[in-house]
């Protein structure tokens, strides 16, 4: 599936804004970009919320921590070698995550500087800067994103999503699949 | 594959992105600008912090951790202290695989829809704070007092400053206290009554010690640093000896091994003081200057004992006992190590006081290189800042004598018209269930997994359903956890400050805050201080404690002049350096021989002993009877400190499964194969297990290692249940508990 320009970059904000959601009403609200203007019901967002805890957060042992170094190093864990990475990344960028213990290779940390690098690529002029914006784009895509990304989406695949929780998933596949071709 | 390598060759393309304004705005955006120009990363800059491990452990091991750009990078021994010397254990050095696993609690979340629904909806800690405060609150309106608010707190994370946790429960008023330990209650209080304290030696100077008998411990799996002074003994001509019903790794190491019979040891004990009078091998001086009652005790051996009947007893061969005790009395010094786990018996303190008496009498008490050793509180002379706590104006308690709030309960008994209600920790489903005017509505648990640690869990189970809020201070997802409603994410110890001593070495450690918290977690006094401006917040005056805490100032606040004295130091800030190790006069307890007792001296009779309702003298208590075929035992096992450690991705290579181990001969005549998957079950419950054969535990004997494991539903205390010891309560508030005096069948399913 090909997506444009404009909707990859809408999309890597609604699912920025999904995986980073702390409560139902902010899952809520990601819902309807990730698929095709879904709006859910309170009852609906509230089982949302608990299979994304049961999915993703905690506080029980998640089968898909969103966290590129659980899936990149040898052996799995927070704040590994893949983390620190990012880490560099972003201060390349002049960012960095906010302060918290949130490791920087948290999933909607890494769509949001994938975003940040398209927009401004987008509006830039220069091919020659414009370049420079895509090498970054293309090592956070080729060489990071896409190797963690699709074992994340495979464990919470064997992990019973609901039909729901199923197609945002298939939508984080989607952008994936857009923005490997997109560089 | 292309690595964006950070150490060299730094990508072309980050050279030019900071002028282009990819830090520009974007909706919704959650990176910050970073605060500095991109620095690179210096692989050399380590930074090295001071640590220490606050699990329940003998060794409480000083830790050297190295840090780098913020993140934990290994853990190792502190070298500057003789006794971690350098290394940690297996499970110390996983610690960077704990601070890091992914399966930590990582924010305050509720559990809607039922304990164990697993409907889990994350809240911000002031919404977890508000919602605790509110419950607090509505308990003291509906009961006039906060006894209905219980607190269960153990050894899960020790550490000085984590008993604001207890100061936390003082300061919102008078509650119920889990009280005791079931850890060495027993013991405590049986060397309390021979020697008036519980005091023992140096471990350093088990080197200097030429018979050494480590009598139901193993240190070779629980005390790992405890084992290069026994083979140093060994190298210098010492002779071991392991007295266990497990052919332990630390009997292994061993010249004797006495496979004895459970909970026979005091049995042996007596047989072996009878050799020493039938020989003419008792310390004339000892007994006779610095002891009272030995008259009577040999009146009552010679009356009572024999070597045959203790070999009877304890199925040690009476020629064996004869050796040995010869053995040890010739050798001059000789010491008994006597582990917990030969206390926990309905017969505990009785067996401890007659080792004790067995050690007295050959004249190895005050001795370097001697003693009876079992543990100490010598060194735990802090402030207990945190701890000690105001209630606030006008709380309403329990009216009545305050006993006791336990071992660690350094703050004193005050003469207020108030009390907390304490119940027994040992109990504690039992006390959930009876807990009357008022009930018990609310438990807060921290630094404990009653789920794991507490007896009868089929019972814990009703009566947790009679608590109307469950609050879990926790890092992993526990079966208490999933007990709870509310769970609220604590720090580990490198990401918290927090000052450590030991139970059975001298050193003292520091423990820096290494790394920022980890995800939301927070340290106990942390906590304490969010609950305080919730409550204060909606009830001006309702919580004493601090509302701003810093966690280094709090740390700092736990010393004293005693403290520096005692350990030689100007300030906290030289242990910076590395541990510090107490300045003993002698590395003997008791070496001045002026003993705490009311006497003054050693007490084979002990009127205080026999005041509390056991007898005067350590005589002969016969240990709980069978209730059915097999006698199970639950000790600790290699990789876990109790529940801690085995849900490790390191530790579950090495341990993936648990196992019920029984010997060939009663598997055979059960039917049972290696790896059979088995039913081990009494009348309380069952527990689900392969069974491995082995000839290292008795006939009538089945050993399963006690652990939670993140994948298995493996829980011992299923068939373990709360029958109590029989010492404890003088020293500790409640007495201890029998946890090798419970009795299984197994079948083959």
């Amino acid at each position: 599936m090909s997506l444009n320009a404009d909707h990859t970059l809408s999309l890597a904000m609604a699912l920025r804004d999904f995986f980073s959601a702390g409560c139902a009403t902010e899952m809520a609200d990601a819902v309807p970009a990730l698929c095709a203007g879904r709006t859910l019901g309170e009852d609906e967002a509230r089982e949302l919320e608990y299979e994304f805890n049961r999915l993703f957060v905690g506080p029980q042992a998640v089968p898909a921590p969103p966290f590129a170094s659980i899936y990149l190093e040898k052996e799995p864990q927070l704040m590994g070698r893949s983390t620190l990475e990012v880490r560099e990344f972003y201060l390349g960028l002049g960012l960095a995550v906010p302060e918290g213990g949130v490791p920087d290779d948290f999933l909607p940390y890494e769509l949001d500087a994938w975003a940040r690098l398209f927009m401004v690529e987008l509006g830039e002029e220069s091919d020659e800067a414009r370049q420079t914006l895509h090498e970054a784009r293309e090592w956070l895509v080729q060489e990071h994103m896409a190797r963690w990304l699709p074992a994340f989406l495979e464990r919470a695949a064997q992990s019973s999503p609901s039909p729901l929780m199923a197609d945002i998933l298939k939508t984080l596949e989607n952008w994936l699949h857009a923005a490997k071709e997109n560089v | 594959m292309k690595r964006f390598d950070h150490d060299s060759g730094r990508r072309g393309f980050l050279k030019g992105l900071l002028s282009l304004g990819a830090a520009g705005a974007l909706p919704g955006s959650l990176l910050v600008p970073a605060k500095s120009q991109a620095a690179p990363f210096d692989a050399s800059a380590y930074q090295v912090f001071r640590n220490a491990c606050p699990r329940n452990c003998y060794d409480t091991c000083s830790i050297k951790s190295y840090v780098k750009d913020g993140v934990l990078q290994f853990v190792e021994g502190a070298p500057e202290s003789t006794y971690t010397k350098g290394s940690l254990c297996v499970k110390g050095y996983a610690y960077p695989r704990r601070i890091y696993s992914p399966d930590r609690i990582k924010y305050p979340m509720i559990q809607e829809g039922g304990r164990g629904s697993g409907k889990w909806r994350r809240l911000s800690w002031d919404e977890a704070m508000d919602i605790i405060a509110d419950k607090i609150l509505d308990i003291k309106k509906r009961d006039g007092s906060l006894l209905g608010l219980g607190l269960t707190k153990y050894s899960g994370q020790f550490g000085i400053v984590n008993y604001g946790v207890e100061g936390m429960m003082s300061s919102l008023g008078y509650t119920t206290r889990f009280v005791g330990t079931p850890c060495w209650p027993a013991g405590i209080d049986a060397q309390n009554y021979d020697l008036g304290d519980m005091w023992c030696n140096d471990p350093e100077d088990m080197v200097k010690s030429k018979y050494i008998i480590v009598w139901g411990a193993n240190p070779a799996w629980c005390s790992m640093h405890s084992m290069k002074y026994l083979y140093e003994a060994k190298r210098r001509g010492a002779k071991v000896l392991v007295i266990d019903p497990i052919f332990t790794q630390t009997a292994a190491k061993a010249d004797v091994f006495w496979q004895v019979r459970t909970g026979a040891d005091g049995a042996l004990a007596l047989g072996m003081a009878r050799h020493l009078l039938d020989m003419g091998l008792v310390d004339k001086d000892f007994v006779e200057n610095h002891a009272v009652g030995f008259e009577e005790f040999a009146d009552y051996l010679r009356k009572n004992v024999t070597v045959e009947w203790a070999s009877e007893v304890s199925g040690i061969p009476a020629s064996e006992i004869r050796e040995v005790t010869e053995e040890f009395a010739a050798a001059k010094p000789a010491t008994v190590w006597i582990g917990y786990g030969m206390q926990r018996h309905t017969n505990g303190g009785a067996m401890v006081r007659s080792i004790d008496a067995f050690v007295a009498m050959s004249g190895n008490i005050g001795v370097e290189g001697g003693g009876a050793r079992y543990g100490h509180l010598a060194t735990w002379g802090f402030n207990y800042h945190a701890m000690v706590q105001k209630q606030p104006e006008g709380s309403v308690g329990f009216a009545g004598a305050s006993g006791p709030k336990g071992e660690f309960d350094f703050a004193g008994g005050g003469s207020a018209k108030y009390s907390d209600r304490a119940v027994n920790i040992n109990k504690t489903a039992q006390e959930i269930l009876d807990a009357r005017d008022p009930e018990l509505k609310m438990l807060w648990i921290s630094c404990k997994n009653p789920f794991a640690q507490d007896f009868d869990r089929n019972k814990l189970e009703r009566a947790f359903k009679k608590l109307e809020m469950v609050v879990s201070v926790e890092q992993f997802f526990t079966e208490t956890v999933k007990h709870s409603d509310i769970v609220l994410p604590a720090t580990t110890l490198f990401e918290e400050w927090n000052v450590n001593v030991s139970y059975w070495h001298y050193w003292l450690s520091l423990n820096e805050q290494a790394i920022k918290p980890m995800h939301e977690a927070k340290s106990n006094i942390e906590i304490a201080a969010a609950l305080s401006r919730a409550m204060n917040r909606k009830e001006p005056g309702s919580c004493t404690f601090a509302q701003e805490v810093d966690g280094k100032e709090w740390m700092v606040k736990e010393f004293n002049k005693g403290i520096y004295g005692l350990f030689g130091i100007e300030s906290w800030e030289d242990l910076r350096n590395g541990p510090a190790k107490a300045k003993l006069a002698s590395s003997a307890s008791w070496n001045e021989k002026k003993f705490r007792t009311p006497s003054g001296k050693y007490e084979f009779k002990s009127d205080l002993c026999a005041k509390n309702g056991f007898k005067a003298l350590p005589e002969y208590v016969e240990v709980r009877k069978a209730t059915a075929p097999f006698r199970l035992l639950t000790p600790h096992v290699q990789y876990a400190l109790h529940s801690q450690f085995v849900n490790l991705d390191w530790m579950e290579a090495f341990y993936p499964e648990p196992y019920v181990f029984i010997h060939p001969d009663a598997a055979k005549a059960k039917g049972i194969g290696e790896l059979d998957m088995v039913r081990v079950f009494s009348s309380i419950g069952e527990v689900k297990v392969r069974a491995k054969l082995t000839k290292n535990v008795q006939k009538d004997c089945l050993v399963m290692y006690e652990a939670w494991f993140r994948k298995l539903d493996f829980n011992v205390q299923n068939v373990v249940d709360d029958c109590a010891a029989d010492m404890g309560a003088m020293k500790t508030g409640a007495p201890g508990v029998a946890i090798h005096d419970q009795f299984v069948d197994i079948e083959r399913i």
